[in-house]
């Protein structure tokens, strides 16, 4: 709405009627006394207010109108005389937008109108746009500056200020003038900058700058010459923005993306980056490392038993222990690099050391000692205690390797053999090691194709019953016959199957195997004994093995009294509370269980009263030296008379003398086995020995 | 010098579209509106001179002006401002030989614009009407 105000009446008639005629709402007063009482109680988009009224003039509404909050940005234009230059000049003075004279072109007095509301309305976008960018600018911590070359003067914006912190009013304008905050060596650098930017050349740097009370900000500042028409640099252009928290988010980034988040220590790309680098140095200067690959001993089982969360404690107080130990050893000279940082987490439970500028190999080892010694000292977390252990291999620069990887390779295999050895140690590397681990990929490859290549076979040996000497059951045993390297020891590959999970698979193939061979034996009317088939750990714990089993009965259809499993001591003790539901379930498909390998473990006498189990083997290496050696003969005594005690059946393994015989035949060892029966026999010759033994 | 100004201003005076228009009655009731705004103009001048009051003389003759110049009344607006000049100078008269010469020019400006109403064509839409 249009507020028109002029005391003569064919005027604001004239005027009104034009204005409505365009579209416009207008309100008349014809004093300034009604045109400022309307002004507060309604809203007027522009006013159009004649200067000279009787009462108050126009110059004096005018003036009220610019004092009111409201009144500061509406367009006011004025109508005077034609001749009234003075008029125009103080209605200017006064806040008057535009000013129209009389007599009044009617139709131009609407252009007036229209072109002063689209230029208030530009006033108006320009001032919300420059609101918007100021809150931009604030939140971006972005400030803009002139510098004024002719007369080196600086105009900086109040961000601009901010930025510096508390700025004396008389260096505000210098453009020099905070270049004593700026810290060295950047202080030079933008001096230098500024100097050039003085002579047209645009920068762009970031510095630091200590602020007044001490806090230290990074700001980045763009510059850029302006030059007149005759090229000559009058001003520079520039904006500065503090990036501290950019600078500190960006530092954040990197340390995560060199560091393992769990310890702080460095990950495996920035131990490799460090690796290279010190092998380069040494390899310049001659001088020797040591690179110490360490792998605690047990963690899947701690983070298996007590959760994962337990798991990242230990692992970071191993961290702190490796570091400390590390730090501790002050021979290790490493020239300005940060101790932290020579200590790495791999990843999983596997952790880095890399000694520099060793004098001997035998200082590596004092460090691994000293690394041995402090990890096992019990650790208390989360109310438990415990102890963990390392195994710790050491390859040597230059000696074990010239490079990174081979440096990694070998330590990791010296890790394998500590691990090997016994654990919570440490071993150095050797050939032989290379060696061995070339052998042992080989041998898992080989063993990987031995089932779909045939080469695996069992073989039977009999049991008998230790009073009439008659075979009443047999113990199948895998061998593994390799094209190249002859009868391979399950010795040699059982580990190795049960590291690779080979031994999954494998034992699926003992089962079949075996239970293939009953019925065939069955079917050709054959005389048939029950037939022992070895699990290990492994199996044991597998999913998979309840499955596997009831395939087998099923598929070959023999009854399941044919079939024994034996389990070693250590697979049923660990976990016994699993392992007795796991029991309960073979027991259910009607299989006979043995315990083998007897006396060898550690096997808690209550649990083994619960466990569903028919048959204790006592091991061979007590039968070994009998009838002289009198604790393996207490021994064997004390197994037997559990064993009765426990109504539990026995088999002595390894009878391989007529004096072992007779020894476990008047203690009432009720089964044997061993080469003085049989040894192993394939399956045809074990057939042979089975009808001989049944004659008719 | 009164004599040289255009007695009517007509792009002023149709710069209101309405005053084409016969229709909305706009062009009679202005003249009518300056017939009384002229009667108590001329009054008050006399008044004023009689009493010697400079101010008040330049007031009536400011509306007389004012009054004028909006239907582009030029002659009468340009007799009606010399006077105002003149009483904003101090000059506070306004004898009969003035008032013969306002008395005539007002004369001359109605009878010019009631020819100019005479003349409106009947239609409804100004800009069908409009004479170059």
């Amino acid at each position: 709405m249009i507020l028109l105000v002029d005391d003569d009446a064919m005027v604001r008639l004239l005027a009104s009627e034009v204005l409505i005629s365009a579209g416009f709402e207008v309100m008349e007063c014809s004093d300034g006394e009604h045109a400022l009482e309307a002004f507060d109680k309604h809203e007027f988009s522009l006013v159009l207010l004649d200067v000279n009224m009787s009462g108050i003039d126009g110059f004096e509404v005018c003036r009220a109108i610019r004092e009111r909050p409201h009144g500061q940005r509406v367009p006011i234009i004025m109508l005077t005389g034609m001749d009234d230059t003075v008029s125009i000049d103080r209605a200017y003075s006064l806040g008057a937008t535009d000013f129209v004279t009389k007599p009044l072109n009617w139709t131009l007095l609407v252009y007036r109108v229209r072109y002063a509301l689209r230029a208030a309305a530009t006033v108006a976008d320009l001032e919300v746009s420059q609101r918007r960018l100021a809150v931009a600018q604030r939140v971006a911590r972005l400030g803009g500056w002139v510098w004024h070359i002719d007369d080196d003067r600086c105009e900086r914006s109040q961000i601009c200020l901010d930025l510096w912190g508390d700025t004396q009013p008389a260096a505000q304008a210098v453009p020099f003038g905070f270049l004593s905050r700026v810290l060295s060596p950047d202080r030079q650098h933008l001096r230098e900058a500024m100097e050039r930017a003085r002579r047209g050349d645009a920068y762009q740097m970031s510095f630091r700058v200590q602020r007044g009370d001490g806090s230290v900000v990074t700001l980045y500042e763009q510059a850029l010459p302006v030059r007149d028409e005759f090229g000559r640099v009058v001003r520079v252009e520039g904006v500065t923005q503090d990036v501290t928290e950019r600078e500190l988010a960006a530092e954040r980034i990197r340390f995560l993306a060199y560091h393992d988040s769990l310890t702080g220590l460095a990950n495996r790309q920035m131990f490799r980056e460090m690796l290279d680098h010190a092998l380069a140095r040494s390899g310049r200067i001659g001088a020797r490392c040591a690179l110490l690959y360490l792998d605690l001993d047990r963690l899947k089982r701690i983070n298996d038993s007590f959760g994962h969360t337990l798991g990242d404690q230990i692992l970071r107080e191993v961290a702190g222990r490796l570091v400390g130990s590390v730090r501790s050893a002050d021979f290790v000279g490493r020239e300005g690099v940060d101790p932290d940082e020579v200590v790495a987490r791999l990843g999983g439970d596997e952790f880095t050391v890399l000694l520099t500028d060793l004098a001997r190999p035998e200082d590596a080892a004092r460090v691994a000692t000293r690394i041995c010694e402090e990890l096992c000292r019990p650790l208390q977390v989360a109310h438990v205690e415990l102890v963990v252990t390392a195994s710790l291999g050491i390859a040597l620069f230059p000696e074990n390797g010239t490079d990174a990887e081979a440096l990694l390779r070998h330590a990791d295999m010296a890790m394998y053999a500590a691990k090997q050895r016994g654990r919570n140690t440490f071993e150095f590397f050797t050939e032989a090691m290379q060696q061995q681990a070339l052998e042992r990929l080989s041998l898992e490859q080989d063993l990987a194709h031995a089932i779909e290549a045939g080469q695996f076979s069992l073989h039977y040996q009999p049991q008998v019953d230790a009073t009439s000497g008659r075979i009443v059951s047999a113990e199948a045993l895998l061998r593994w016959t390799h094209p190249e390297r002859g009868n391979v020891s399950p010795v040699q590959f059982i580990p190795v199957a049960e590291e690779t999970g080979f031994i999954v698979p494998l034992s699926e193939w003992v089962v079949l195997t075996a239970c293939r061979q009953i019925a065939q034996w069955r079917e050709s009317g054959a005389p048939v004994v029950p037939v022992a088939i070895n699990l290990s750990a492994i199996n044991f714990r597998s999913d998979s093995l309840l499955p596997v089993i009831v395939h087998a009965l099923e598929s070959t259809g023999i009854p399941s009294e044919l079939l024994h499993v034996e389990l070693t001591e250590s697979a049923v003790m660990h976990e016994p509370e699993s392992a007795l539901e796991k029991l309960k379930a073979l027991k259910a498909l009607g299989l006979k269980l043995s315990i083998d390998d007897f006396g060898t473990g550690y096997s808690s006498l209550s649990t083994l009263k619960q466990f569903p189990i028919d048959l204790l083997k006592i091991d061979r290496s007590f039968v070994r030296d009998l009838p002289d050696d009198a604790s393996d003969g207490s021994i064997v005594e004390a197994i037997l008379a559990m064993a009765q005690a426990l109504s539990l059946g026995v088999v002595a393994e390894g009878v391989e003398t007529e004096a072992q015989r007779e020894f476990l035949t008047q203690r009432q060892c009720g089964l044997m086995q061993g080469y003085l029966f049989s040894r192993p026999l394939p399956a045809e010759q074990f057939l042979q020995r089975l009808e001989a033994d049944r004659p008719g | 010098m009164t004599d040289t100004e255009t007695l009517i201003d007509e792009s002023i005076l149709f710069s209101v579209p309405a005053m084409r228009n016969r229709a909305s009655g706009l062009l009679p009731r202005m003249i009518s509106l300056l017939h009384s705004e002229a009667e108590s103009g001329l009054e008050a001048m006399g008044a004023a001179a009689a009493a010697s009051d400079a101010g008040a003389l330049r007031e009536a003759a400011h509306r007389l002006k004012s009054a004028s110049g909006a239907l582009g009344a030029m002659r009468l607006h340009a007799l009606a401002r010399d006077i105002e000049n003149a009483a904003r100078g101090g000059y506070a008269s306004f004898d009969e030989a003035d008032r013969q010469e306002v008395e005539q020019v007002l004369q001359a400006t109605f009878d010019a614009l009631e020819k100019l109403s005479a003349a409106l064509p009947s239609g409804t839409n100004a800009s069908t009407c409009r004479a170059d």
